[in-house]
């Protein structure tokens, strides 16, 4: 805080030095202020396609963009975050909240479906924690026609991310601070060690009562122990400690400093920037120790995008982007990438551990644990070292484009080269810690018995990850218009991206593209482009195969006709379509080649030696890329001069080639099968937007826009088994569909459960299952009398996932305020596992609130939840049915933001071209019919964050 | 001038572009780091080193045991002991809930697994240029292992698909259908036959100690015959089920007709072994030790081992509860059953129930079978220099629902292969290898086959070594408890017990009750333990507790094959009872 608060000081400071510096090289004018929106006003009619921008009314591929000034309202890590809700036919799902070195922790993207490739100015990048304001534009493009020049990479659609680069004209420095203040989202409340104690007795008795062999002694409560925890008179032998309170913090915060400069002359421009990001970790602190444990990250960008004119007709450019990201986290450990998941252990064992387990500490201050319990959750968090990781990335692009106007005027040849590099270092400085269980004897003398072994703080440290690519391009492009009437737009490219990871041999896609768009009189436009690439995985001898893939597009932008051209009142409007077939390129690491990998040691000898052993894996010889027949049709306009704006549009993508084990796999076979290219899917679906911008006086503008797109898949061809039922066919519903049993509610009495009618069909149960009241009935599809895999159906949603975002927002003289509103519909949640149900791991498991309204004979017509049990109940809690697979649509308030920006008046005083305060917040609301859980987020899971965010921006 | 510049770029240009395809000539254009085909196989490595590392591989496919299932040995689930924790997948067995989608231990992909890399390993290993005398052991042992999967097979399902030395292809047709069981046991007795003599004979060198040899295919082959002549697979079957006759005619779940004779054959594939070899040995009193048959790794009573690292996860995971090691806290998962400690005679050879036999209820560990304290703790053995303690509030089953949630169901715990720790203070590494086929085994086969034959006193005489080797007094006329004019249905219930406690935990019993078709009787009711009360005055209380209750049907003699192979293969028929499409 204090930091902060010196650094901003500082700026004020500095600012009027700066400013007079620079002052002399540029004249201050009002036209000043308008400077970045005005750039990104010409951006919106520009469209930045893969490799070239275009007008939005010259082209018939597919797309939606995005742009600085609404990327920058969200307060998040990356990009994926940033574009929820704003770009039509994406959806985002974010399932961890966990500061991660790669910004990309349980965040998934998808485009009509499929998981779109992502490209930063043009290249396939994975880095995606690039700084937002670093972005000019997010562009997604969604059909064929668009990723046509991608080949063999097209055929899921892809993410087009566009850095900023300088313009002639002045300079704009531009210093934006941000401070936010995180609070997690729902998380589920435990019980306390009362009502745990109470209601696992309840299980008991419940167990007892259908289960013979079930060990009640060793599991029941004492009335002493009951009177305990009501009292709660033993804090050491009976305890109560809410774990998620002890460990957790209730807020956290998060910093973003940015600083860019853009600007330039006739001779060069220029965007340069830097940032500084530090998020803190939920997890509590101890001032004891001398280091830090919170799993914190801080991460520090720079970014240089300078553009050269050597000469009138020679131009070149260099990009250049350095990240440094460190990581801190406690340092318990349960896996080989410690670094991500130590937190996460910590989360599990929240919840999974019960307020009753042991005391946090004993009454001589050492650490509690019982045998059951030996990882003290906060000795995990604190007392357990810490451990360190460093990412440090490089990127570096640089082109040199001639333009050779005297071959032809409009023609231009262009070569570019990438190289980047990564490293991910940990470092792990952690140590165990001993727990120890306290006993009173009868006489009253206390022992200890210890658990875990002490041992010395580890100090090492290893490579995770080390990465480099290199890319190389040649482009020759052709754009005129000759006559004001036949437009061309040609380009034609060939390139190589080369990208390798640790030790293995680099993966590299080869070819070339090109793309010729003609229109006419800009109102027939006609475009075809294609992909000839491949990659160096396939047969034979890795040497690199090639695969052809046109697509074409037709648009007609009927408001240049004449009939329509004196029409006022339509502004603008194209119907568009394209067709074409697309590659994706997914062949594994020489997966081709059949190899021997090591297998578990063999021992022989006395002394059993340990001898190395190779297994065989089979390879598909055969393996070649995915495919896709991708359609698209829409239209497009705005009325009342560009007042309200529409788009309606269809797609219909028809994948085939798919990579995936064959249905039919039979253990004969003696071993795993390999993926073959063998599945069919179909994706289709509708997208509409509407929008309306629209200035009232000269004071007051305000703008509304909503998209809403269906998103409908379906199997076609999986090699699937001869189902013995049709409801249990796969093939011809959705691409991942659900499948489980269908739930239809809770047996009120036994009644109910002796008279079940035809083969007890009614009252159907699992083999060998004793059904009691309050048990889930569920449905017996086959009317066998046994439920059994005989009787999984799909269940969830059937139907196609609507997906919408509404942003809207106004400016008022000095105030600007924006809101966007993101939710998914048909869309189902699998709510079970340890965080969710009772007294799980053999009754030593953790209980939520939620279990107090479980059924009992009392509360029989209330019950939310089934009668209670120890462990994974056969029929209750093992089987996947629609009792526990919830409804999971969600609408959430993504973003909040206000702004005020002072007056000019204002700021000639204090000598700032533009000074703007703004407050903001992310994931402010949720409206889900769900309970205690997130909507996107398992519960157990790091929960993602609330952010309240308070910031200002100075430009001079 | 502005040539010269078109020029530059131009060079530029093109240099680029040149990079852009000249680079990809680079040496290593596919890994060769991976182990292919011709490197496995290599035609000029005179010692076949990665063609010995895949051999090694499939030594891995033996079978194993312990704690396997679930976390719990298999013999949990055939009523010699239960499982201590609740909701167990061993429990499936017992608790009526078998189909074919639960089956904890289905076996199926892992044997057929295993058989695809043996034929693999002997459709190549000719190419590599390894001497005989390496060589011919090598292929003798992959046959024995494939044999001895088909076994495994067998004694779950009956009769199963052979499919020879073929190794499939993505392309094949993968319907297969069923042999015989006539034809399973016949495929796997001759391949013993045709490897034996190329096979490594008895004693092997200390460090080949696992690998198979000579003496393991005798052993197989006795075993596979005395399945086969048993009453399950020897004309039994199962056959309360809709289509069960046919499967039984067919051959499939059975020999379709009895034959007695079929005993014969255990009884001379028996005394091949016995003529084999001098060098398997049983002591005649309990010296060395009974238990150190299961921690030596080479003892002359051991025929083949699975062999491990040196461990102790055995003794973590079933000692006693309160016993803590390097600070983790024994599991205590096993519980063996009041029944099976009852099964135990007293030290004079006599059945606990029988007059004379020296049994007090008031004192009922005292004076049993040695074979007792090593195969199970009860209150008051000797371990960590403390008596274990399983009264009720004991060390061992406190009853505590916070500290201890899992303790002994019956009041006992497993004890046997575990090393002597009566007088430590933390547990050692430990040989635990899984013992495949042992001495005693064969003895007993012996003896239950010529029992069987009706030769009885012949029986007796091989019964009389185990019970020496126990460490059971030689009683009236030398005869360790066995009565004199034993009648041969009473001789084939001693048979049974003495092949319950010689050989409890190693996975047999489990197998016994279905191949004798003795499941109803042995593995179906009320399971008992005791609870005991620990006296004001220092003694205990013993009473007898009902545990648990186990179900078993008619239909869990042969176990389900797995469901997704039946719906996946038109031709494979299903074990009678289970579900019942095909």
């Amino acid at each position: 805080m204090r930091n902060r608060f010196i650094l901003f000081k500082l700026f004020l400071i500095l600012t009027p030095c700066l400013s007079s510096e620079i002052s002399f090289a540029q004249k201050r004018d009002n036209t000043l202020q308008a400077d970045t929106s005005a750039r990104q006003d010409t951006a919106t009619k520009y469209l930045q396609l893969l490799y070239n921008k275009t007008a939005r009314h010259l082209t018939a591929a597919s797309t939606d963009a995005v742009y600085t000034k609404d990327l920058v309202k969200s307060q998040v890590t990356n990009v994926y975050n940033a574009v929820t809700g704003r770009l039509s036919g994406v959806l985002t799902n974010q399932s961890s909240g966990m500061p991660s070195a790669d910004g990309l922790s349980g965040v998934s993207l998808s485009l009509r479906g499929r998981n779109p490739l992502v490209l930063v100015d043009g290249i396939p990048r994975s880095l995606l924690s690039i700084s937002l304001e670093d972005i000019e534009s997010v562009t997604v493009l969604k059909d064929a026609l668009a990723t046509a020049m991608l080949g063999v990479r097209g055929a899921n659609g892809a993410l087009v991310i566009t850095t900023r680069k300088g313009a002639p004209g002045k300079q704009v420095i531009s210093f934006t601070a941000q401070t936010a203040i995180q609070k997690p989202l729902d998380m589920p409340q435990p019980l306390g060690a009362y009502d745990y104690a109470r209601l696992r007795n309840e299980a008991v008795d419940n167990e007892l009562k259908v289960n013979p062999n079930f060990n009640g002694t060793a599991l029941r409560y004492s009335d002493a122990d009951i009177l305990a925890y009501q009292n709660e008179t033993d804090p050491i032998g009976h305890p109560n400690v809410n774990w998620k309170d002890q460990v957790l913090r209730k807020s956290s915060k998060f910093n973003r400093y940015n600083l860019n400069a853009t600007g330039g002359s006739k001779y060069a421009q220029y965007f340069i920037a830097l940032e500084h990001l530090s998020q803190q970790g939920l997890l509590k602190t101890n001032d004891a120790n001398p280091y830090n444990t919170n799993n914190d990250i801080k991460s520090y960008m720079a970014r240089a995008n300078v553009d050269i004119n050597i000469k009138p007709n020679l131009t070149a450019g260099i990009y250049v982007m350095g990240r440094l990201i460190n990581g801190n986290t406690p340092g318990v450990s349960t896996s080989t990438v410690a670094a991500d998941n130590t937190a996460s252990s910590i989360f599990s064992n929240i919840w999974a551990t019960p307020n009753n387990a042991y005391p946090v500490f004993n009454s001589d201050g050492s650490l509690g644990g019982v045998s059951q319990f030996t990882n003290n959750i906060w000795a995990q968090a604190t007392a357990s070292g810490y451990r360190l990781s460093y990412t440090r990335d490089l990127l570096s692009d640089f082109y040199l484009k001639r333009t050779l106007n005297e071959i032809t005027p409009g023609l231009f040849i262009k070569a570019r080269a990438s190289y980047s590099a990564n490293v991910l270092e940990d470092i792990n400085r952690s140590k165990p810690f001993v727990v120890y269980q306290q006993q009173t004897a009868t006489n009253g003398d206390i022992t200890y018995k210890s658990y875990n072994t002490l041992a010395d703080q580890a100090n090492l440290n290893s490579i995770r990850n080390q990465g480099r690519g290199d890319y190389l391009e040649l482009s020759l492009g052709y754009n005129r218009v000759f006559n004001s009437t036949h437009g061309f737009d040609i380009l034609l490219l060939a390139n190589r991206d080369n990208t390798a990871s640790g030790p293995d041999l680099p993966y590299t896609i080869t070819g070339g593209s090109g793309k010729f768009s003609y229109n006419f009189k800009e109102k027939y436009v006609a475009e075809f482009a294609f992909g000839l690439n491949g990659s160096n995985r396939y047969p034979d001898h890795g040497n690199t195969k090639y695969g052809f893939f046109p697509a074409g597009g037709l648009a007609w932008n009927i408001d240049k006709e004449d009939f329509l051209s004196g029409s006022s009142a339509i502004s603008s409007l194209k119907l568009f379509t394209s067709y074409g077939i697309t590659g994706w390129d997914n062949p594994g690491y020489f997966s081709y080649i059949k190899r021997w990998n090591s297998g578990s040691n063999a021992y022989f000898g006395t002394s059993a030696g340990a001898f190395g052993s190779l297994a065989e894996q089979i390879n598909n010889p055969d393996i070649t890329w995915e495919k896709a027949k991708k359609f698209n049709l829409g239209l497009q306009g705005s009325v009342l001069n560009h007042a309200l704006g529409f788009s309606i549009e269809y797609y219909n993508n028809k994948y085939y080639d798919l990579l995936m084990q064959r249905g039919k796999t039979i253990a004969f076979f003696g071993n795993s099968y390999p993926n073959q290219n063998i599945g069919k899917n179909r994706y289709s679906g509708f997208a509409f937007q509407l929008s309306l911008n629209k200035n009232v006086g000269k004071n007051f503008n305000y703008f509304v826009s909503a998209d809403a797109s269906i998103q409908n898949s379906k199997v076609l061809f999986m090699d699937e088994v001869n189902q013995p039922y049709s409801w249990m066919t796969r093939t011809g519903q959705m691409v991942g569909q659900a499948f489980g049993y269908i739930a239809t509610g809770l047996f009120q009495s036994q009644s109910e459960i002796d008279n079940g009618g035809k083969n007890n069909a009614a009252a159907a149960t699992f083999i060998g299952y004793t059904p009691q009241p309050g048990d889930i009935r569920y449905k017996d599809l086959n009317e066998d009398g046994i439920i059994n895999q005989l009787d999984v159906a799909p269940i969830g949603s059937t139907k196609p996932t609507l997906i919408g975002g509404v942003n809207l927002g106004f400016r008022f003289k000095s105030f600007d305020f924006s809101a966007l509103l993101q939710g998914v519909a048909n869309r189902f949640v699998d709510l079970r596992g340890n965080a969710y149900f009772e007294f799980q791991n053999n009754g030593s498991g953790q209980a939520y609130e939620n279990h107090l309204n479980r059924w009992t004979p009392q509360t029989a017509a209330t019950a939310t939840y089934p009668r209670l049990s120890i462990g994974n109940n056969v029929n209750n809690q093992q089987p996947f049915s629609t009792y526990w697979y919830k409804n999971g649509d969600y609408v959430r308030l993504k973003n909040l933001e206000i702004g005020y920006t002072l007056p000019a008046v204002a700021l000639k005083v204090i000598k700032l071209n533009s000074l703007r305060l703004f407050v903001n917040g992310l994931n402010l609301a949720t409206f889900t019919g769900l309970d205690g859980v997130d909507p996107e987020v398992n519960r157990g899971a790091y929960p993602i964050q609330k952010l309240y965010n308070f910031g200002v921006n100075v430009k001079l | 001038m502005k040539i010269n510049n078109i020029k530059l770029t131009l060079f530029i240009l093109l240099s680029v572009l040149a990079g852009t395809f000249s680079s990809c000539k680079r040496t290593e254009i596919e890994p060769r780091d991976l182990n292919t085909e011709d490197i496995i196989w290599d035609e000029t490595d005179q010692l076949g080193r990665k063609a010995e590392a895949y051999f090694n591989n499939i030594y891995t496919y033996l079978p194993n045991g312990f704690n396997r299932v679930g976390g719990d040995f298999l013999d949990a689930a055939s009523g010699d002991a239960i499982p201590s924790r609740n909701n167990t997948s061993i429990e499936n067995y017992t608790n009526g809930r078998l189909s074919d989608i639960t089956n904890p231990d289905a076996y199926w992909g892992q044997s057929y697994s295993g058989i695809r890399h043996v034929n693999i390993f002997l459709a190549n290993i000719d190419k590599v240029p390894v001497a005989d005398a390496i060589k011919v052991p090598w292929k003798a042992e992959v046959r024995f292992i494939r044999a001895f999967l088909y076994f495994e097979l067998l004694k779950r399902y009956g009769g199963v698909p052979l499919i020879g030395d073929k190794v499939f292809t993505l392309n094949d047709n993968m319907e297969l259908s069923r042999n015989t069981v006539e034809e399973t046991v016949n495929y796997i007795t001759s391949e013993c036959d045709a490897i034996k003599n190329d096979l490594k004979t008895d004693p092997i060198i200390d460090n080949l100690v696992g690998r198979i040899t000579k003496g393991a295919a005798l052993a197989l082959k006795c075993r596979t015959y005395l399945y086969a002549a048993s009453p399950l697979l020897n004309g039994g079957a199962v056959t309360n089920y809709t289509g069960a006759q046919a499967l039984k005619t067919a051959g499939i779940t059975s020999y379709p007709v009895q034959d007695d004779t079929r005993w014969q054959k255990v009884i001379q594939a028996a005394e091949e072994f016995f003529a084999y070899s001098t060098y398997f040995v049983i002591p005649t009193s309990n010296n060395p030790a009974y238990y150190t048959i299961f921690t030596n790794k080479k003892n002359a009573e051991v025929i083949l081992a699975k062999q491990v690292a040196n461990n102790f996860d055995l003794e973590i995971n079933n000692s006693p509860v309160s016993y803590i090691n390097n600070n983790t806290a024994a599991q205590g998962r096993t519980s063996p059953t009041q029944s099976f400690v009852d099964a135990f005679p007293t030290n004079t050879g006599l059945a606990i129930s029988e007059t004379g036999s020296g049994y007090n209820a008031a004192n009922p560990y005292a004076n049993r079978d040695p074979r007792l304290a090593a195969t199970v703790f009860y209150n008051g053995l000797t371990w960590f220099k403390r008596g274990v303690e399983t009264f009720e509030g004991g060390l061992d089953k406190k009853n505590d629902p916070i500290a201890q949630p899992v303790q002994t169901k019956t009041g006992y715990y497993l004890r046997k292969f575990m090393g002597d720790f009566s007088n430590s203070t933390s547990f050692s590494n430990q040989s635990h290898n899984f013992i495949l086929f042992r001495l005693a085994e064969v003895i007993l086969n012996y003896a239950e086959a010529l029992n069987e034959v009706n030769r009885v006193e012949d029986a007796v005489t091989q019964l009389i070594k185990i019970r020496r080797r126990a460490g059971i007094t030689a009683g009236v006329a030398n005869r360790y408890g066995i009565k004199a004019g034993i009648t041969q249905s009473e001789l084939r219930d001693l048979i049974r017990n003495e092949r319950r406690i010689e050989l409890a935990f190693e996975e047999h019993r489990f197998w016994d009750v279905r191949r004798w078709k003795i499941g109803s009787s042995a593995i179906s009711g009320p399971v008992y333990g005791t609870k005991i009360t620990k006296n004001a005055n220092g003694t205990y209380s013993y009473e007898k507790v009902q545990v648990g209750n186990m179900v078993f049907e008619e239909k869990q003699y042969l176990l389900p094959i797995p469901y997704d192979e039946i719906v996946k293969d038109g031709n494979l028929k299903q074990n009678p009872g289970w579900s019942e499409f095909n």
